[in-house]
This record gives structure tokens, C-alpha cells and sequence, in this order.
């Protein structure tokens, strides 16, 4: 079962507020998420500032590449780098995302689609288990937007999501706005997404903007989370309980107290859910969730 | 649809590589325009598909590659102005290393000075360009905008050394003259103070210069060494006998 630790609210460190960051104390924010690629480098701005947010406040580690549905071998020189900067940050956790990105060597820098068959999970299972044993931790995995879906598919994407984790112990991050995003472009229900998700894995959720092409939603992280996946975090809300939380917004970045606003936007819908909602059997992380409200107000 | 949806990945592909691409070269796109790089871009990626699973060394091949490119011939300091921006990028994440101030030299006695000798910051390149560089990205700085074609410099081939760093967290530079490069490079290759000095000595001096001609060569090479404590440029100082 995944450490479910409650860490609260975060937003994404971002190099658009990392002045603000050097020169102002973290408000407002629990937690921060770093994209672990941009702290491979030894030092300068970003460890200056990863430095002091990590004096005040927990961060978690967020990587792009890791491939892990690659069909090239794991790529040990990007892992060696991740376990030291995981050394180095003492994150409370690491995650990535279920997808391929390159192949032969090149990266595409993007979240690629797998089919989802028991090839693939057998595919990515021992990998992921080499992983972890290698970081010498768990690690959370993230379902991606996708714009296709592959015909040699034999399960939905939830199912091979919950397989992925019973049989690897991994932990799900789940991004709402990606279930949004998926179900409106491969039309499928939400509900089912967020019901077949077993609840013991999920530690972390993402929202976001995203932007409506017309025939699609592309996944953009621009802008405030839109009500609709406002609605899709309630019900998640509503199954998996208070989950440390993180809104991205990745495009036309605005300044700290607006990001910072959104995130407090998930705060109150989250509170306001635990007043209006019936204490059902408590988990450890709705303990965990009050005793920060209590410490923390 | 089919086509529409696979279209997506395509496009995010290069438009997320070409977008951070002109992050890192910003003066070399706009100095060129929008159109020539988004160009030159499509030429280069299938070329160089990144190598490396952080976004960071994206277009570590792009000026070496641009020698090559019509973009290239058309304007010969693009290579250099290239890697230049390049080096720019670089200082920006290197390694952090103490930085010395005025200070820390004066902590040692004026007769020992002669003897020292001092080493670079690690986030520090010295390098000689082919071209007048910092001129485009001068002009590019004050315009702040693309530069039409008539703006657009023809420049003559000409070293011009550059001395790229990383200041407080930014990254900064500045075009040494002549003798300042030289003695520059001399700390580079570990030389003292007094052996830096010689940097300094014109090449008319008499073999026996009188006691104002030295004094006046001291005096320069100080500057520069001042200079180059002022702007954060040294991390450390070897006394021969600490």
C-alpha cells in the first residue's frame, strides 16, 4: 500500500517565480513540485532557490523522462542522476509519468500513449520494479493526456492503471484534469475512471488548465482550472479523500499569488468537502489532513 | 480525426523543442527573424534529435550545425553568435564556487601580491570569437524586437575575446581588449601576478625599463585584476607558501 502522507496544497517551483521566491518567505503554499529534470545541473538560480523553498517547506520530485514504457533499456545514466538529486532533496516522494518518450537513445520530451495490453504491463512491471529497487523508494506514477488510442488495446486505461500499481506497489498520481481531458477525447465516463481506481494507491492528485481545440482538449496547463475538472476533483475528492494536492500551470505563467490563489481554490473545495461530507471510516490521511488544519490554523 | 490527433504529438514535438530553443538563443532568433529560425529549426532537429533526457542540452549542436546552413552562409557570425548564447545558457546551472572580492586580495601584503596566483569561478567561460559578436547582440538588447533585414549587421571576421559568466544568477559578459585577454588567459594557466604583468608590457619597451615604465605596467595589470575581482570573476587565491 502507498504511504499515503497528506502534505496539503503545492503548486509547481517554476522559474518564472523563482525571484519572487528568492526574496520573499513561501506563503500560502505547503509544498512545492519540482520537474526533476531541471535540477540535474550542479548549481546557480534553481538550486539557489530549491535550496531555501526546501528549508520551509516539503518537496516531491516530478520527472518527465524517465520513460518507463520505453522499448529501449532504462536509461541508467538519467537514473543515476534522479538518485542523487533524490540524495540530495530528501523529497517525500518521486513520481513520473505511464508513457513512453524516446527511443534508441532520443528523446521526444513529450508523454507518448501506450497501448494498454498485458504485453505492455509486463512490460513496464519488472522495469518499474528495477526502478524503485534501484532508487531504493516507491515511486507514484501519473496518468497522461492523450489525444489516440492504440486498436490492440485490451483493457481501459483505469484498469491497466490499477493493474500497474497492485502488481508493482507503486503509488498513482492522479490528474484529474487528465482523466477530464482523456475521457472528453476518447469518450468514455469519468466516473468510471475514478471508481476503478483503487484507493489504497493514489497518494497525490494533479489539476490544471487545459485548452479546447474544438475536436479535442489539449492538455496545456495554461489558465485556471475550468469547473468541470473543478467537479472531477470533488469526485475524486469524494472517493480517495483529502490527497496532497498540486495545480499546475505550465503556460503563460502568472505571478505567484495568482498560482498560489488557484491552489487555495482546491484548499477550500477540499475543506468545504470535508465539512458537507458524513465522516465515514476515517483514513490515515483525513488524520493527517486535520491535524494540519488544526497545527496550521 | 486520426490524422488530426497523431498531428497533435507531431506538432508539440517540435513546437515545444523550437520554443525553448528560442529561450536559449533569443538574441540569435531575433537577430535573424522568427521565420529563418523556425527554418532553421525544421533543418536542424532531424539532424539532432535531443540526446539527453533534460531539455537543458537541447541545441548543443545548433551552432556547429548552422556552419553548415544556407542561415549560416548568409550570415557567417550566426555560428558564433550561436555559441556564444549557448555559453550563456551554460553558466547559468554550473557549479557553484566561492567568489572573491577586492577584499580578499588586500587581506594579503602589497610584496606578496607578485607571487599569488588565482583561480577562475567554475560557472566561467573565456573564449575567442570569429566574429564581433556582441555587436547583433547589442543591437538585438537595445531594439528588444526582431531586427528587419537592413538592421541586420555584415561584420568582418574578427577575434573578439569574451569573458562569459554567471553574476550573483544571471549571466554576464563583457569583450576584453587586447592585453586584458592575454594577461586573462595567464591567470587561466595558473601564471602569478607578476608573471600576468607581462601582459602588460608593450611591445616598444626598451630592455632596460625605467622604474615609471614598470610602475606603469603594474598599475594596468592591477586594474584588470581589480577588475576581475569587482565582477565576480575569481573564486580563489594561491599564496606560495599558505
Amino acid at each position: 500500500m502507498w504511504n499515503k502522507t497528506y502534505l496539503g496544497h503545492g503548486i509547481g517551483l517554476r522559474t518564472a517565480h523563482y525571484t519572487y521566491l528568492l526574496e520573499h518567505p513561501v506563503k500560502g503554499v505547503d509544498w512545492f513540485e519540482i520537474i526533476s529534470e531541471n535540477f540535474f545541473g550542479p548549481g546557480g538560480r534553481p538550486w539557489a532557490v530549491l535550496r531555501k523553498v526546501r528549508e520551509q517547506v516539503p518537496i516531491v520530485m516530478h520527472g518527465v523522462s524517465l520513460g518507463i514504457g520505453n522499448t529501449s533499456p532504462l536509461d541508467w545514466d538519467y537514473l543515476k542522476q534522479l538518485k542523487d538529486l533524490a540524495e540530495k532533496v530528501e523529497p517525500a516522494w518521486v513520481s513520473d509519468h505511464i508513457c513512453w518518450g524516446g527511443y534508441g537513445g532520443h528523446y521526444s520530451h513529450d508523454l507518448l500513449p501506450l497501448p494498454y495490453t498485458q504485453e505492455t504491463l509486463d512490460h513496464l512491471v519488472p522495469r518499474i520494479h528495477e526502478v524503485q529497487e534501484f532508487l531504493g523508494r516507491p515511486m507514484m506514477f501519473e496518468n497522461a493526456s492523450s489525444y489516440v488510442s492504440f486498436a490492440e488495446s485490451e483493457m481501459s486505461e483505469w484498469e491497466f492503471v490499477a493493474e500497474l500499481a497492485k502488481r508493482t506497489g507503486s503509488g498513482i498520481l492522479l490528474d484529474v484534469n487528465n482523466v477530464y481531458v482523456s475521457a472528453n477525447n476518447h469518450n468514455f465516463e469519468v466516473d468510471d475512471y475514478i471508481n476503478a481506481i483503487p484507493k489504497e494507491y493514489v497518494g497525490q492528485f494533479h489539476v490544471a488548465g487545459h485548452t479546447d481545440k474544438g475536436n479535442y482538449l489539449l492538455d496545456t496547463h495554461i489558465g485556471p482550472v475550468i469547473p468541470e475538472v473543478w467537479d472531477v476533483y470533488k469526485k475524486a475528492l469524494a472517493r480517495f479523500g483529502p490527497i496532497s494536492t498540486l495545480v499546475e500551470w505550465d503556460e503563460d505563467v502568472p505571478s505567484f499569488e495568482e498560482v498560489v490563489a488557484e491552489s487555495q481554490r482546491a484548499r477550500h473545495i477540499e475543506q468545504e468537502f470535508l465539512h458537507d461530507t458524513p465522516t465515514q471510516s476515517r483514513s490515515h490521511s483525513e488524520v493527517v489532513l486535520e491535524e494540519h488544519l488544526r497545527t496550521t490554523r | 480525426m486520426a490524422e488530426e490527433r497523431l498531428q497533435v504529438y507531431a506538432n508539440m514535438y517540435f513546437f515545444r523543442i523550437r520554443d525553448v530553443l528560442m529561450d536559449f538563443f533569443e538574441k540569435a532568433y531575433l537577430a535573424i527573424g522568427r521565420q529563418h529560425f523556425n527554418d532553421l529549426v525544421i533543418d536542424y532537429l532531424p539532424n539532432y534529435p535531443s540526446d539527453n533526457a533534460s531539455l537543458f542540452h537541447i541545441g548543443g549542436q545548433l551552432a556547429e550545425y548552422t556552419k553548415t546552413h544556407s542561415l549560416g552562409q548568409t550570415y557567417p557570425w550566426l555560428p558564433e553568435l550561436l555559441r556564444f548564447e549557448r555559453l550563456r545558457t551554460n553558466v547559468i546551472t554550473m557549479e557553484d564556487t566561492p567568489v572573491l572580492t577586492e577584499a580578499s586580495l588586500k587581506a594579503y601584503p602589497p610584496e606578496q601580491w607578485g607571487e599569488l596566483s588565482f583561480e577562475p569561478i567554475k560557472a566561467l567561460y573565456f573564449e575567442s570569437f570569429a566574429y564581433p559578436i556582441h555587436i547583433p547582440w547589442k543591437r538585438v538588447e537595445e531594439k528588444d524586437d526582431e531586427l528587419s533585414e537592413d538592421e541586420r549587421p555584415t561584420l568582418d571576421p574578427k577575434p573578439t575575446p569574451i569573458v562569459i559568466w554567471r553574476m550573483t544568477f544571471n549571466s554576464a559578459f563583457y569583450v576584453m581588449g587586447e592585453n586584458e585577454a592575454k594577461a586573462f588567459s595567464l591567470l587561466l594557466e595558473g601564471k602569478t601576478f607578476n608573471e600576468i604583468c607581462e601582459a602588460f608590457v608593450p611591445a616598444d619597451m626598451s630592455e632596460e625599463p625605467s622604474a615609471e615604465d614598470i610602475q606603469a605596467i603594474v598599475q594596468e595589470a592591477y586594474h584588470a585584476l581589480s577588475r576581475w575581482l569587482t565582477n565576480g570573476l575569481l573564486s580563489k587565491i594561491n599564496a606560495p607558501n599558505a
